[in-house]
């Protein structure tokens, strides 16, 4: 008699079922890009078809109409140095603490990680005009770029969730206890040890804290800041085709890093497999759960 | 008990199922007799879990055909073929409790309440988890998780029970004690059964007859002490139990094995063969002119294993009485007799 | 920190101590948050009832419950909760399709960190990217004029309903981000024991699957709702004229914060934002809770 068909017709169906989901769903995301693109290169009031928009961003351009989102660009790429260094800074090492010499604040810790998740950053900046006041006034100056200060908060959840699962993925304590009975010093420790073995975790904070920072608006807004964004947006109501251009570039740029992670993610996953690396840190999954669209 | 009902035999024939250039089932035959619990056994791939699941209607067939009392059930989807399994894993749904997955079954079967509830309460008592019927699946033991996928499997009534290695995924004390109740259970409601699994001991305790499988062939099927004394391939007699390869002559029927003289079963092979010798079919006594040299001697509990070294170097184990084991000195030399029990040569 | 091997004496003595100093570590982490989280909010909290004079004062909370506030506030969330069920539904079925590739497969890959850039996709740009598509001058737009002789409402993505439109836009990718663990977590082995049992597909969806997945995606639904409740970007670039929902009434508070009567105003705004987020998130720690110990 012959065979059966009944499981691999249902894995068919599945599969068309599969692709044209995937493929509307592909189709509804790419519309927009495509008339991001569309609307770059036309003029609106004569239709005119050209590159202009895209050789006045490449080619440089006298005419100091892009001198503000030179600016904004500027600012917002210092800003997430400052932002990636600090909150890796802060968070790395008292996380480890925590981990091993405090794990009575490991609940504090993480309730003030997340808590950013609750206080949407529009609540916050109210709170923060009065402090960035004090800053710009008496402490530091106006200068947009300690606005970095505020971006560590925004990205602490992140960064949190991506050094913890990190750090768990990894038996801390038996890591720091051989190397210090080699005699090895807590800086020592955390260079050639820790991070290393959690490097996946830092390389996703880095990157989300990237986005995010790039990604930016409220703060800048509120407090009357010139960063990527809101340089966009007044880019826009003089020149709308610069501003989707730089749109578009701002979108593939993200796409290739996070594209970027995702395969250094899996590298990392089979490397892991491999018996050489007995020490080697697990790559956690990036989990980017809350959009920076704030 | 209600639970029971009369028995059915089951057939499998020509069985074949190929994924991609991987032949799963090559023309596998097996059948059951009504009330039987056979135990297909093999190493990872060899097809096991393929039969099975092919007899429940979750895997498909290339070719062949199925057949449950009498009634083809190839083309038969799994949800309409009267047969319940026990998974390795993840038996239980994790949102319901004990007694709701045992009722699932009977629920979708519109039984009435108190028929249900009668069912459940027999089903728990079955396996005996009687007061365990209101806790979740991640409240119980992975012993205790079977045991109620068992009486979930049961509680239907099916005509074939089919287990996928469900003991495999837990401890072995635990492994030893429910493969007993599984076995008990089985026979006291004498429903057919298939049984699946890589652990040779477990099948040989639990089955009527022991299936060993390789390529997707079935090699050998026999009861357990058959398929133990009397392999008919060497991959049989290599995969059950432990055995020592030992070079010898053999010739119509008998085998010239260090100077002794074994007696073969059928199928053993002519000329220089490897005589295949269970540990406790040699006998040892301590001689200084002996033939062997010993090099370790273990205690297992029950008996002791010595390993000795031949002279022209092969390492053969031999399985003796604690006492006599005493005896033995390591370094020491003694002297080997095999057992006029019939061993296989290839 | 620095590693000294403890004698006798030297142990009891400096014990306390070294606690004391091993505690100390975590003190810039408290000294940041403390002053970039912790006073913001508490300046949100006590400003919602502090007068610019420094005295106790309703009138941010009187400013608040008003009509014209209330309604604001009933159109942030209404536009949340349709935003969010949009997204939590076609997200959970792109989600579901996804899942049906294998986890490994390059497609599923690529696809799933697609998703989590058009879910991080600021909302500036978003806005430009649909006012090219359904503005004035926009591909669709143009498109629709000329095949189908369709004039789509040139005011459109400045109106609430055409603000939802932008929002689902990256509701969906992130609900597939945040459901698609969940849908991993469906053992085939439930499928199968359903099977076997006598279920039927609907039998597996009905009283397997849908139970199991449904604190997950209640889960995922309020965050989608916090998420859409706290944007800004987007709607600041779509919406000049008027302002709609909350986010852009705080911007507007802050503003004219030395108005006359707009004494605690925005931070009255900002404390009823708290609330609604707290609660919705609260609700949200509960539901993955209790998923979490279905599919462990």
């Amino acid at each position: 008699m012959s065979g059966t068909t009944i499981q691999r017709d249902r894995r068919r169906r599945q599969a068309i079922f599969r692709w044209v989901v995937l493929g509307l769903a592909l189709l509804y995301f790419l519309v927009p890009m495509v008339s991001l693109f569309d609307f770059s290169i036309r003029f609106p009031l004569t239709g005119n078809v050209d590159l202009d928009s895209w050789a006045a961003l490449f080619g440089g351009d006298d005419s100091g109409r892009l001198d503000m989102l030179g600016e904004g660009l500027t600012n917002s790429l210092i800003m997430a140095v400052m932002t990636v260094v600090i909150s890796l800074a802060l968070l790395l090492p008292t996380m480890v603490l925590v981990k091993l010499k405090s794990p009575q604040f490991s609940r504090a810790v993480e309730f003030i990680s997340l808590l950013p998740l609750t206080i949407p950053a529009v609540v916050l900046v109210v709170g923060l005009a009065p402090i960035y006041l004090v800053i710009s006034t008496r402490i530091l100056d106006s200068n947009t770029i300690w606005l970095a200060f505020a971006y560590v908060i925004l990205v602490l959840p992140f960064v949190y969730r991506s050094l913890d699962a990190g750090l768990r993925a990894i038996d801390l304590k038996t890591l720091t206890e051989t190397a210090r009975s080699f005699g090895a010093s807590w800086w020592t420790i955390m260079v050639r040890v820790i991070v290393p073995n959690v490097r996946t975790a830092i390389i996703s904070a880095v990157f989300i804290s990237v986005a995010l920072v790039l990604g930016e608006f409220t703060f800048a807004r509120m407090l009357a800041r010139t960063n990527l964004q809101t340089a966009l947006f007044q880019i826009n109501l003089s020149d709308g085709q610069i501003a989707a251009a730089v749109s578009l570039i701002a979108l593939g740029g993200t796409t290739i890093l996070l594209v970027l992670l995702d395969l250094v993610v899996g590298l990392r996953e089979a490397a892991r497999r491999r018996p050489e690396e007995p020490l080697a840190a697990a790559a956690p999954a990036p989990t980017p759960t809350e959009t920076s669209a704030s | 008990m209600t639970l029971s009902r009369s028995a059915v035999p089951v057939s499998m024939a020509h069985l074949s199922r190929a994924f991609g250039s991987v032949r799963a089932l090559d023309d596998f035959s097996l059948d059951l007799a009504p009330g039987e619990m056979v135990c297909l056994l093999g190493p990872s791939g060899c097809g096991k879990t393929t039969a099975l699941r092919a007899l429940s209607g979750l895997e498909d067939i290339d070719a062949g055909s199925i057949t449950v009392d009498g009634v083809e059930v190839s083309g038969v989807p799994a949800n309409k073929r009267d047969m319940a399994m026990v998974f390795q894993s993840y038996s239980l749904f994790p949102h319901m409790t004990v007694a709701d997955n045992i009722s699932f079954a009977l629920e979708l079967r519109k039984v009435p309440r108190a028929e249900r509830t009668r069912i459940l309460e027999e089903s728990l008592e079955l396996v005996g988890l009687g007061a365990h019927g209101n806790r979740y699946a991640h409240q119980l033991s992975g012993g205790q998780q079977q045991r109620v996928a068992l009486a979930r499997a049961l509680a239907v009534r099916p005509q074939v029970l089919l287990l996928d290695e469900p003991l495999s995924a837990l401890d072995a004390k635990v492994r030893v004690q429910l493969r007993d109740e599984i076995r008990r259970i089985q026979s006291e409601i004498g429903i057919t059964a298939l049984f699946v699994t890589h652990d040779q001991e477990e099948a040989l305790a639990i089955a009527d007859r022991v299936g060993v499988m390789q390529e997707g062939r079935l090699e050998q099927i026999g009861t357990p002490e058959e398929i133990y004394t009397a392999p008919r391939s060497g991959f049989v007699a290599d995969f059950i139990g432990v055995t020592n390869r030992l070079a010898g002559r053999a010739a119509s029927g008998v085998a010239d094995v260090l100077g002794q003289r074994v007696p073969l079963l059928d199928g053993s092979a002519d000329g220089d063969v490897a005589v295949l010798v269970r540990p406790e079919n040699i006998e040892l006594e301590p001689d200084a002119a002996g033939s062997a040299e010993v090099v370790v001697v273990g205690f297992l509990g029950a008996h002791s294993r010595v390993q000795l070294r031949l002279q022209d170097g092969t390492l053969v184990s031999a399985q003796v009485p604690v006492s006599e084991a005493h005896a033995l000195t390591v370094g020491g030399r003694v002297a080997l007799r095999l057992r006029p029990v019939p061993a296989l040569a290839v | 920190m620095t590693t000294q091997p403890l004698t006798g004496r030297d142990a009891t003595a400096s014990r306390p101590a070294r606690r004391w100093l091993a505690h100390a570590g975590t003190l810039p982490f408290f000294a940041y948050t403390g002053v970039f989280l912790i006073l913001p909010t508490l300046l949100v909290v006590v400003g919602a009832f502090r007068s610019r004079e420094g005295a106790f004062t309703l009138n941010g909370l009187e400013q608040l419950l008003s009509p014209r506030t209330l309604t604001i506030f009933a159109n942030s969330l209404v536009l949340s909760a349709v935003t969010a069920v949009v997204g939590a539904v076609l997200g959970a079925l792109i989600a579901y399709a996804l899942a049906t590739a294998p986890s490994g497969s390059m497609g599923r890959r690529l696809f799933t960190a697609f998703c989590s850039v058009v879910a991080q996709f600021g909302g500036v740009m978003l806005a430009f990217a649909f006012i090219a598509t359904f503005g004035i001058n926009g591909l669709l737009t143009r498109l629709l004029q000329d095949w189908a002789g369709y004039t789509v409402n040139g005011q459109f993505l400045s109106t609430l309903p055409g603000v939802a439109v932008v929002y689902a836009y990256f509701q969906i990718p992130l609900m597939v981000i945040v459901f698609l663990p969940a849908l991993d977590g469906l053992r085939v082995q439930w499928r199968e024991a359903t099977e076997n049992l006598g279920g039927s597909t609907w039998t597996y969806w009905s009283r397997v699957a849908g139970p199991i997945l449904a604190p997950s995606f209640l889960g995922s639904l309020l965050l989608l709702f916090a998420n859409s409740f706290s944007a800004f970007a987007t709607a600041a670039a779509l919406i000049s004229q008027q302002t709609l929902i909350v986010p852009m009434e705080i911007e507007s508070a802050l503003r004219n914060e030395n108005d006359l009567g707009m004494d605690a105003y925005a931070q009255a705004l900002a404390l009823g934002m708290i609330v609604v987020v707290a609660l919705v998130m609260w609700a949200y720690a509960a539901l993955q809770k209790r998923a979490a110990r279905w599919t462990a």
